[in-house]
């Protein structure tokens, strides 16, 4: 927990994450066309949607129990 | 269907609950309790960022180009990334400098320059316009469907009331909720209430059409996904139209759409002038995304659902409420309804809000202020506002009428997304570049606003049909490369990646370009170092408040305890920094004021200089940043505020400071010497007690000393008083006695002293301070090593030393070391008293032992002795003093009657005292005893006086060998005067030669003799001498004492001078008394060494037998004259 809280501090971590999750939000979807797989890409684009979300709330929370 | 009044009735109801809740909450937050200040209402009512763009046209867009519309909430999610760090920056800003809007920050950040504040503004008004429009040609297109009425730009206003009807609800509605008071600075609580209730129904409308659309009219998502390819078109792809770069767009949308959710108007106000905590940051980075992931979760299912449904892709927007208005759901349209509603005036209150306050504030007033006539105009800047609200809207609407059929919402949205873009260069490099000024943002934003409208707006005009086309076509002036959709040439991009593209190059551009090569002014700087610096700081301009509690507490224990870590374990520091806290009575969990914080600051240092030193904690805190720039800007405007509030001028200050520090100064000299002098008195009280202690005890120790008779127990009991008032346990006491020069050393005085001599133990005492010498030298007790020194010295005499150990203070104090003294000096004085009280009593002894002696000897002289003769024809004279040791001269006479003549004898033993007085005693019963045995025989054994001299001689000289036992010797004399014929016949046994006084002529014979003295020789050999007296002549016989004796300069009674007083005339007692009166002159009563004795008598002639017949020899004319002598 300290370390995840030492590494949420720094802010070349939040590149990180903005870069995974561009990348996420871009890929597969940049790649697919059409309808080869709609769902699969939905789902891939919302999942990581979501699981961006859950990174974000994780490190709020840790910020705040750190604190 | 609805009816209008049907409609307008729940839009009065719900703008009645909205109007009531936002009452309730401002009341609320009159009395303290703000609902408002939370995590949740800020996170949800950024949601004002989904309008009816995002209610109905997400659908719209999802159904004709796939996933796109998702770059529009992606986008935020991505910044939302960077918020904690832009953000917060932004919030600190903006408490920091009072910012209440794009153009106050920009305007700020850049020397407070009313011309970018003015560039702002008008870009912000055009920019928004379109998106304002979109919100408006929503809620027609939701009125229609409501109404069923068929509604068209191409209608007028007057035969088509919805459109002005909505203007002037909005109009209303905006003016009572946003902007309805003066100070925009303050927050809205009620307001954002109102969102955040807009953004709940919102979500929730759109998720219940989702529900229903995917769950009642399909069995499931999966249902329409696997029907997804029989209604969309063959070109459909998720990333938008095949046959443009799609990546392109999709990134384009997700920069817009990033710098949207910051850089919108309404978004800036809501998200930083609304902060009230910038802790609510960090929620609003989970809350807000979540918010944004749930109102798009149905949107792709809608969309497809609404076109399994057979609902034409061109009518997508309406997807949302036609769907449950055609199937029937009273209930679920009016909350859709509600829904877009809701997302459509949200928008438009605060987007309308926060450019009308920038229009007012950076486009009228400075205008007023331009012109002295206009200047009254400034009290009336509220309804400025409302007026500008008013015209915003109405343009809005004007501009919906013109293209709002041309474009769709998507489009209409975008146009403003890339408006805004064009704030991010100024904003982000105002945050993050130092060098970036205000010449920079004047470009940036100058080029990139021209070629935001000449790409993207200008188009809207031309296709709107208010422009000719060949703008577009063969660019503008006719010239191939200003052509708005491919400018220099650019084609085969979208146009809004193309606007992006140019806008972006120019902006960003000119703004690095124009910073590079400029200069700007000192303040100007400072600015942008605290703009870049802010997060240094964890406050905020409004809690940058003095006196008031807004630092959190938290982040400077947090600060200290790494701090201290540095120096201390993790437990000494923690304990350092609880301690800290503790001492400045500051809770960590809470907020401290400014000056609070000083007060840590200093016991920070106070605590951290007693391990590292003054200087060290200095430096350390310094370059610690517990008090960053900005608090210690604040900390100077606290004490300026504390001195401002004196009211006084500079110069005034001045002096009082002066005075105060003067006054200050001689209080404190005054109290320094007021101090000293209590200390000074305290001491001498002190001393004193701590003197009349020392004399008390020394008059107890004085009163026993004198009871001493000896000096060593007297300097024991000194050295135990002196040991107990040293506090010394069991001392070690010696003692060295001075006799003469050479001390002599009486060890362990308390266990009766073992005595040695000085030579044995000097050695070891010979050098340093402490040896008794030095210490009878100094004159004063003396501290070596263990062993106090103490000298007894009287009158300068060094008597005495006594050691006592073991001392083991260290030092001697002056007061102890003056007790000691004055006891050293009361024994000298007491041992001083004793040595003369045993040198008297032996000098009495002395004197009364020679009292003794003297009168012993005077008795025996007195005894031996003869009475003064008195005889008839003969006058005599004699004279004896005996010395001060007494001597052994003795002289005596006898008459032979039968032979008529007088011997006389007069000698002086060798020695002084009793022997030499007892030896002449001895002589005189000897010759006496002669004379009488001879009177007895009648002299017959005798035949002449030469004879009997030498018997007499002879037998003296027998008795003294007995008597003196062959030590003693004597001198003697013995004479024979014929008294008929004056024939003198004399024996010298070694005797001073008697004188011979003619008393003719006064010469003087000395008759002098020769003979051993007697008791020399066992038979000693004596010349007989004779001489012939005449009538009248004086015989004269001494002892050596007369001429020997001396004055007290060694003076002597000559020779001649006694020979001239005794040729001198008169009867003998004259010459006697002339003799002693001379003699005395020159003895001057000096003592005597020797017996001074003389014997004289005058022949006057011959006596006839019968005169001496009658005599009665030695009764009658004998007296004792010695006895006067």
């Amino acid at each position: 927990m300290e370390r995840l809280r030492n590494l949420f501090k720094h802010p070349e971590t939040s590149a990180l994450l903005f870069c995974v999750a561009l990348l996420l939000f871009s890929w597969p979807v940049l790649a697919m066309k059409n309808l080869e797989k709609p769902l699969f890409v939905t789902v891939w684009v919302y999942s990581s949607w979501a699981l961006v979300i859950f990174v974000l709330f994780l490190i709020a929370r840790i910020m705040q129990k750190g604190r | 269907m609805f009816s209008l009044a049907g409609i307008i009735g729940i839009i009065l109801g719900f703008i009645g609950c909205l109007f009531l809740t936002a009452i309730f909450v401002e009341r609320r937050k009159d009395h303290g309790a703000g609902l408002v200040n939370n995590s949740f209402v800020y996170s949800t009512s950024l949601a004002v960022y989904c309008t009816t763009w995002t209610f109905y046209g997400s659908v719209g867009n999802a159904a004709g180009k796939g996933l796109l519309y998702l770059t529009i909430y992606l986008g935020p999610t991505l910044a939302i990334i960077f918020w904690w760090s832009t953000m917060r920056r932004l919030v600190r800003i903006k408490n920091k400098y009072r910012v209440t809007s794009l153009a106050d920050f920009v305007s700020a950040r850049y020397g407070k320059s009313l011309g970018l504040g003015a560039i702002v503004t008008t870009l912000c008004l055009i920019g928004i316009i379109p998106y304002i429009s979109l919100q408006l040609k929503g809620f027609i297109s939701a009125f229609t469907i409501m109404t069923g009425q068929q509604v068209s730009s191409q209608n007028s206003w007057t035969s088509d009331p919805i459109g002005p009807l909505i203007v002037c609800f909005m109009i209303c509605f905006t003016i009572i909720f946003g902007i309805r008071r003066l100070d925009p600075t303050e927050r809205h609580p009620g307001m954002i209430m109102a969102l955040t209730v807009e953004s709940l129904l919102k979500l929730a409308a759109f998720v219940a059409v989702g529900v229903y659309v995917c769950f009642f009219k399909f069995s499931g998502p999966t249902e329409i996904f696997s029907k997804m390819s029989t209604v969309v078109a063959e070109n459909y792809a998720f990333m938008g139209q095949t046959t443009t770069p799609n990546f392109l767009t999709w990134m384009s949308y997700l920069i817009l759409a990033a710098s949207a959710i910051m850089f919108l108007p309404r978004q800036f106000h809501v998200a930083v002038v609304e902060n009230s905590d910038e802790k609510h940051i960090k929620s609003a980075m989970w809350m807000f995304p979540l918010y944004l992931f749930l109102i798009n979760l149905f949107v792709l299912p809608i969309a497809m659902g609404g076109l399994l449904l057979g609902n034409p892709a061109k009518l997508a927007d309406q997807f949302v409420l036609s769907i449950p208005l055609t199937s029937g759901l009273t209930w679920l349209t009016a909350l859709v309804f509600l829904g877009g509603f809701a997302a459509g005036t949200g928008m438009v209150m605060i987007e309308t809000m926060t450019v009308s306050t920038m229009v007012s504030n950076y486009l009228i007033l400075p205008s007023l202020n331009s012109s002295k006539r206009l200047s009254f105009l400034k009290r009336h800047l509220l309804k400025f506002r409302w007026i500008s609200a008013a015209l915003l809207i109405i343009t809005s609407y004007a501009y919906q009428r013109m293209v709002g059929d041309t474009y769709p919402l998507l489009a209409m949205g975008m146009i403003s997304f890339a408006a805004v873009l064009q704030f991010a260069p100024a904003i982000i490099g105002g945050l993050f570049w130092k060098k970036g000024n205000k010449t920079g943002a004047y470009i940036g934003l100058s080029s990139g606003f021209i070629l935001w409208a000449f790409t993207l707006l200008l188009p809207t005009f031309v296709k709107g049909g208010f422009l000719p086309k060949s703008i577009l076509e063969q660019g503008l002036f006719g010239m191939s490369a200003l052509r708005p959709e491919a400018f220099l040439g650019l084609s085969g991009v979208d146009s809004l990646t193309h606007a992006v593209f140019w806008s972006m190059l120019f902006n960003i551009g000119g703004y690095v370009a124009g910073s590079l090569f400029s200069e700007c002014s000192r303040e100007e700087q400072e600015e942008a170092d605290e703009f870049v610096n802010i997060l240094n700081t964890s406050l905020d301009e409004k809690e940058l408040v003095i006196g008031e509690k807004n630092i959190p507490c938290l982040d400077k224990y947090t600060r200290m305890e790494a701090l201290f870590s540095q120096y201390f374990n993790n437990k000494e520091s923690f304990s350092a920094v609880e301690k800290c806290f503790q001492n400045v009575d500051i809770q960590k969990e809470g907020r401290m004021t400014i000056l609070q914080l000083s007060d840590l600051h200093k016991e920070a240092e106070r605590m951290l200089a007693g391990s590292i030193g003054t200087a060290a904690a200095y430096q350390t805190l310094r370059l610690s940043g517990l008090i960053n720039e900005s608090e210690s800007n604040l900390l100077s405007k606290a004490y300026a505020e504390m001195l401002a509030s004196l009211k006084i001028s500079p110069k005034e200050l001045s002096q009082k400071i002066n005075f105060y520090q003067e006054r200050e100064s001689l209080l404190t000299k005054q109290s320094d010497e007021l101090a000293a002098v209590n200390r000074s008195l305290e001491g001498q009280v002190e001393s004193r007690t701590e003197e009349l202690r020392n004399q008390m005890r020394i008059l107890h120790a004085s009163r026993e000393l004198s009871q001493f008779r000896d000096q060593l127990p007297c300097l024991q009991k000194a050295a135990e008083h002196i040991a107990r008032a040293l506090d010394i346990q069991s001392p070690t006491v010696e003692c060295w006695l001075l006799d003469g020069q050479n001390p002599v050393r009486h060890t362990s005085l308390m266990h009766k002293g073992v005595t040695s001599s000085l030579n044995d133990e000097m050695k070891n005492l010979d050098v340093g301070p402490g040896t008794v010498l030095d210490t009878l030298q100094a004159g004063k007790s003396t501290l070596w090593e263990t062993s106090v020194y103490i000298p007894v010295i009287f009158d300068g005499n060094p008597m005495a030393c006594l050691l006592l150990s073991p001392f083991n203070q260290g030092s001697l104090h002056k007061d102890v070391q003056s007790f000691i003294d004055t006891m050293a000096a009361t024994v000298a004085s007491h041992v001083s008293n004793i040595r003369f009280r045993v040198e008297s009593e032996g000098i009495a002894r002395t004197e009364a032992s020679r009292e003794a002696e003297r009168a012993a000897i005077q008795a025996v002289a007195n005894s031996l002795l003869p009475e003064t003769l008195h005889f008839p024809g003969m006058e005599f004279v004699s004279h004896f003093s005996p010395a001060d040791h007494a001597g052994g001269d003795w002289f005596g006479y006898h008459y032979d009657e039968i032979n008529h003549r007088l011997y006389f004898f007069l000698g002086d033993v060798t020695g002084h005292g009793i022997p030499a007085a007892l030896i002449s005693g001895v002589i005189c019963g000897a010759i006496y005893s002669g004379e009488k045995r001879a009177d007895r025989s009648k002299r017959e054994s005798f035949e002449s006086a030469e004879e009997r001299l030498l018997d007499m001689a002879q037998v003296a000289n027998d008795v003294i060998r007995f008597a003196g036992r062959k030590e003693k010797l004597m001198t003697m004399v013995f004479q024979s005067l014929d008294l008929l014929t004056g024939e003198l016949v004399m024996v010298s046994a070694g005797h001073n030669a008697p004188y011979l006084v003619n008393a003719k002529n006064g010469l003087i014979q000395t008759l002098t003799g020769s003979g051993n003295r007697l008791g020399y020789v066992e038979n000693p050999q004596f010349k007989v001498r004779k001489a012939q007296l005449d009538p009248g002549d004086t015989m004269f016989l001494y002892s050596d004492g007369l001429l020997e004796n001396t004055g007290p300069n060694g003076e002597l009674l000559r020779e001649k001078m006694l020979k001239k007083i005794l040729s001198s005339e008169g009867r003998l007692e004259e010459i006697k008394a002339k003799i002693l009166q001379d003699a005395e002159k020159v003895w001057r009563g000096h003592s005597a060494a020797d017996d001074v004795t003389f014997f004289g008598y005058r022949w006057n002639g011959a006596i006839t037998r019968e005169q001496v017949k009658t005599l009665q020899p030695n009764t009658q004319v004998i007296h004792r004259d010695h006895e006067a002598a």
